[in-house]
């Protein structure tokens, strides 16, 4: 396992060096650069979205208050002439802030409770922030400095986040903290009777995450120039990080990376050539993914491999999903006719 | 502006409100009651239920009231086949599956949908839309009062059925304690598809009667469905007659607010309820409901 | 187990090198003029979204069919880009830029509506790429020093003090009850904080013939006005003024209507005579009063040219949205032609300089102030009558001018 763990993040080193060198390989391409930025700050929100979502979950649809907590944040400070690298931190602390103060109360619910409480959340911070004209600048947004650094910049910055995003998911994961997550997700009760503190390590996770993620609204705010509530606060943007750690492998280190990756690319092809369809096809890779595929697209590679590994090497795998949803109940034909309430406690 | 008179109208179409608001949730308390899944579909089926009167009108002319009639049977079909080829596959995983896979239903519906309509606004004219009686000084519109009338008429036949019919007092059974119903031989499988089928049905009227009120598109319904959220939190999520009471209570609380406040943040309330019910009233009219530890 | 780490360390490779494989994109042409539209074509404002998109291909065509656009000594073929937003302000704003650096557009036609304009407006001074846009109104998006914008609507403050002024002199041509009490609402956005200063200002202006009883603002794309209209019938006021985009408005007025609420004088901005809304409405949008930019009533010989135009080649009656659509792309070609170059900042000033005569809009020029919003205030109230009717009520000096049917009649 030890050895395993060191590659993996050898791998990840790998990548993140590959990824900055993009810039000095292929200088000018602002296409590129565009296309770095967003999807690194997508990579960053799916791995913090999944600390809580994922290795606790807590499955939340509310993750756009901390994004726009951060944005705005970062906007009123840089427009009172902060400098913008100094605000982003801040604005994860707000955001952090805010993650505390409402998952104090909406993470004693279990399950989807929680995650119903939070579209409430999410949707009455958006029409509140729109009315909060002297704040906010209301239903105007904010028009925030015209001067701005380079996009080679922003395209550092903003793989900084994903990076920080995965360290911290990464050191969480094989953590005494992470465990404490995964035994907590896997039975409330039964952690709890093992000394896990439950609450303290829920809250912990929801604030690292709204913290990174606030951060990345403060990035976006930059990179936009512009903040609006119906933007920065949008329902859409809370979706896309429960789609892009469920494409990528719920409770995976590495799932959301790919699932951002794919997510996005998905999203820049069919938007243009076939916007229509474009939550059409998330819609569905959803069904198929929950039908078939818990683990998302991490699953799918542990499974695809461990299927090698059984044809050349013998006797079948013992561990088919690396570390994705072992709980999930593999089967659901088997045991259909069970009415299933029990799970509600 | 504080007038009785005022005071007194904005109570009554609150009330109106309010029966509109009760049979669109009715469907949610039925599957959440039997299930314990909470069909964030609903909104979907609300809006295609808005939809098939639309084509019905405009095929035969037929009234939205009658088009509402004609859903159930069809709508029942969908919600038993949703029941049968996905919800079943996963109803016995973690909880939050089964929210995320009607999630992704929801958004597959709203997209075939767009892909046949379009997203411009529709809307039902008939001749007696912009028709209002006069009752006593107050002045009701005539789509309020049916409605009404039509969401009390089916919320009294949907009682009677579940208390004076086996397969309605084996639906209740179920949603009181499962494991017993399992014990005494009421097949549990088949009364989940039953209630699926069920609420479905009554998404697909309750779609109908709404067409009567709003114009829809196929983003119609994501505020809805909220609200309805909302209601049947408020009515203590397996009290089927809760939901009358939570619907009340929404309406008259929304009505009310926007006397003291900007109109624009009226959402703000059915939102904010929501999460304040689902936080501090565990218990409540919800004593049957455990989803807190302590 | 190394194995499979390998395998995993494989795919993230790939799959991060996937989007450089995806992007291999060609030099810009020079063979030809991009013009790059992001519109709204789904969404809550796809109807509107999708008038705008039926404007700008019929100017692009005119072009296009006389064999391309002379700029300096040679003659291009214009191809026009247009993408979709779905309505929303993000995608709008990172589609606009993508037009830019992966389709390599020459110059940039706008979306439709106050809201995704805002979002959009950042990106041409960035690239210095002429931005020019009929579908955003709000004075706000002309305040934040934009070089590169130019917009052919005049501003929703000034539709609001024309209205303000029109009903001043109805109130005695017409014999309103006096003082006008009003109900204004406004939608919560710059739309409507315009709207909504513009008829403030209207009332400073004669405090003794207006008195505003209720000032409410409401939620961009509602569901349900119900609340809202209660208190409009509450404060039994003589004028009801709303301020609302095309869903809000058939929503709103349907409630209005159902509730039994009546006024001497109702008006939705620059709502009631769109067909979209008439067909939404049934006979429900009959005797609204609307101040607009362009109405296939204007009986000018451009305007009859483009509305006959329009309805052979779309099988409709054409309302502002294309009409300005129109305007607002040949103003763009007509910037580039007299720049002689393709050049964004040579096209940007040649469009500050410009007046484009032949224009589809009241007084038929188009200037820029130096803001980049349209010069003077080209507006026509018009009233709706039964029979898909909408007959122009002011200004009085037009010979298409006729009497308004005032205090409305009362529905049923």
């Amino acid at each position: 396992m030890r050895s395993s763990l060191r590659l993996e993040l050898v791998a990840a080193l790998a990548v993140g060096l590959l990824l900055a060198a993009v810039p000095m390989l292929i200088p000018g391409n602002i296409t590129l650069l565009n296309l770095g930025i967003l999807t690194f700050l997508y990579v960053a929100q799916g791995v913090a979205w999944n600390i809580l979502g994922g290795f606790a979950g807590y499955v939340s649809f509310g993750y756009a208050a901390f994004f726009g907590l951060g944005a705005y944040t970062t906007a009123l400070l840089w427009l009172a002439g902060w400098s913008p690298v100094l605000t982003y931190p801040i604005g994860g602390l707000v955001a952090a802030a805010f993650s505390l103060l409402v998952g104090a109360p909406t993470l004693r619910l279990v399950g989807p409770y929680f995650s119903i409480a939070t579209i409430g959340v999410g949707e009455a911070m958006r029409i509140l922030m729109l009315n909060l004209d002297k704040i906010t600048g209301g239903a105007s947004g904010l028009n925030l400095p015209t001067v701005v650094p380079s996009k080679t910049w922003f395209y550092f910055v903003a793989l900084i986040c994903a990076a920080t995003s995965y360290a911290v998911a990464a050191w969480i994961r094989t953590s005494r903290f992470g465990l404490g997550l995964t035994a907590l997700r896997l039975d409330l009760e039964a952690a709890e009777s093992l000394g896990v503190r439950t609450t303290l390590f829920k809250n912990l996770a929801h604030i690292v995450s709204a913290a990174l993620v606030g951060a990345c609204g403060g990035v976006y705010a930059t990179y936009l120039q512009y903040v609006h509530p119906d933007t920065v606060f949008s329902f859409t943007l809370s979706i896309s990080l429960v789609l892009i750690a469920l494409i990528g492998g719920l409770g995976t280190v590495w799932g959301p990376v790919l699932g951002a990756v794919v997510f996005f690319v998905v999203q820049d092809y069919l938007q243009t050539s076939y916007p229509t369809f474009h939550l059409l096809v998330y819609g569905l890779l959803l069904l198929v993914i929950i039908l078939f595929e818990p683990g998302g697209m991490a699953g799918l590679a542990g499974r695809l491999v461990a299927r090698r590994r059984g044809a050349s090497a013998g006797p079948p795998a013992a561990d088919p999903a690396p570390h994705a949803e072992h709980e999930r109940a593999p089967m659901p034909r088997a045991d259909a006719e069970r009415p299933g309430t029990e799970r509600t406690t | 502006m504080f007038t009785t008179q005022n005071l007194v109208s904005v109570a009554i179409a609150a009330l109106l409100t309010a029966g509109l608001y009760a049979v669109m949730s009715y469907g949610l308390a039925i599957i959440y009651g039997v299930m314990k899944v909470i069909n964030v579909s609903n909104a979907g089926f609300l809006m295609l239920g808005a939809f098939m009167t639309l084509m019905y009108f405009q095929w035969w002319h037929l009234d939205p009231v009658a088009g509402a009639v004609l859903n159930l049977l069809p709508f029942f079909g969908a919600g038993w086949l949703v029941y049968k080829l996905l919800v079943r596959r996963v109803v016995s995983a973690r909880p939050i599956a089964t929210l995320l896979l009607l999630f992704a239903l929801w958004l597959v519906i709203q997209n075939v949908a767009l892909a046949i309509w379009g997203s411009d606004d529709q809307s039902i004219i008939t001749a007696y839309t912009y028709k209002s009686l006069i009752v006593g000084g107050f002045r009701l519109p005539l789509t309020r009062l049916i409605v009404f009338a039509v969401a009390l008429l089916a919320l009294s036949l949907l009682h009677f059925v579940l208390g004076h019919t086996y397969v309605g007092k084996a639906l209740r059974a179920t949603v009181q304690d499962p494991q017993a119903a399992l014990l005494v031989g009421i097949d549990t499988e088949r009364i989940s598809a039953l209630a699926f089928g069920l609420g479905t049905a009554l998404s697909g009227f309750a779609g109908s009667l709404l067409t009567l009120l709003f114009s829809f598109t196929p983003d119609f319904g994501g505020p809805f469905q909220l609200k309805s959220f909302t209601i049947i939190v408020l009515g203590g999520l397996e009290n089927f007659a809760g939901v009358t009471v939570g619907a009340a209570v929404l309406a008259l609380t929304e009505s009310f607010a926007v006397l003291f406040m900007r109109a624009s943040l009226q959402n703000v309330i059915a939102y904010g309820l929501l999460v304040v019910a689902l936080i501090v009233m565990p218990g409540g009219v919800a004593q049957l409901w455990a989803r807190t530890r302590s | 187990m190394r194995l499979q780490r390998l395998w995993t360390v494989a795919v993230v490779v790939f799959a991060c090198t996937l989007p450089l494989i995806l992007t291999t994109t060609g030099q810009p042409a020079t063979t030809e003029i991009k013009i790059g539209a992001v519109l709204p074509l789904t969404g809550a404002f796809g109807s509107s979204g999708n008038y705008f998109k039926q404007g700008y291909t019929m100017a692009i065509d005119d072009v296009n069919k006389a064999g391309g656009l002379q700029v300096g000594a040679a003659k291009y073929p214009i191809t026009l880009i247009i993408l979709d937003d779905g309505s929303d302000g993000t995608r709008s704003r990172s589609l606009v830029e993508k037009l830019v650096t992966d389709q390599h557009v020459n110059f940039l036609l706008g979306g439709y509506d106050t809201s995704l304009v805002q979002a959009q407006e950042v990106v041409p001074d960035q690239y210095k790429i002429p931005y020019v846009e009929g579908g955003g109104a709000a004075s706000e998006i002309f305040k934040r020093g934009y070089k590169y914008i130019f917009g052919t609507l005049a501003t929703i403050y000034d539709m609001a003090k024309i209205t303000m002024d029109y009903l001043a002199t109805a109130a005695d041509q017409y014999k309103l009850t006096k003082p006008l009490t009003i109900a204004v609402v406004w939608e919560n956005t710059d739309h409507g904080k315009d709207y909504i200063e513009g008829v403030l200002d209207g009332v400073k202006a004669r405090p003794d013939l207006f008195r505003i009883v209720l000032n409410q603002s409401f939620q961009l794309n509602g569901s349900d006005f119900s609340p809202l209209l209660q208190q409009v019938q509450a404060s039994n006021a003589t004028v009801f003024l709303s301020d609302a985009h095309l869903p809000d408005f058939i929503t709103m007025h349907r409630q209005y209507l159902q509730a039994g609420l009546y006024h001497q004088f109702a008006s939705y901005g620059a709502r009631g005579p769109d067909q979209r809304g008439r067909q939404a409405l049934g006979g429900g949008a009959d005797y609204l009063i609307a101040a607009l930019w362009w109405s296939p009533a204007l009986k000018g010989a451009a305007s009859q040219v483009f509305a006959d135009r329009y309805t052979r080649e779309y099988h409709a009656i054409p309302d502002w949205f294309q009409a300005l659509s129109y305007d607002t792309a040949r103003v763009l070609l007509a910037g580039v032609k007299n720049a002689g170059t393709l050049d964004g900042p040579a096209v940007r000033d040649a469009l500050a300089k410009i007046e484009f005569r032949n224009a589809l809009v009241p007084g038929g020029v188009i200037r820029f102030n130096p803001n980049g919003q349209i010069a003077g205030s080209p507006y026509i109230m018009v009233q709706t009558l039964p029979g898909n009717t909408v007959r122009i009520i002011w200004p009085k000096k037009m010979p298409e001018t006729f009497d308004a049917v005032l205090p409305m009649p009362k529905n049923q």
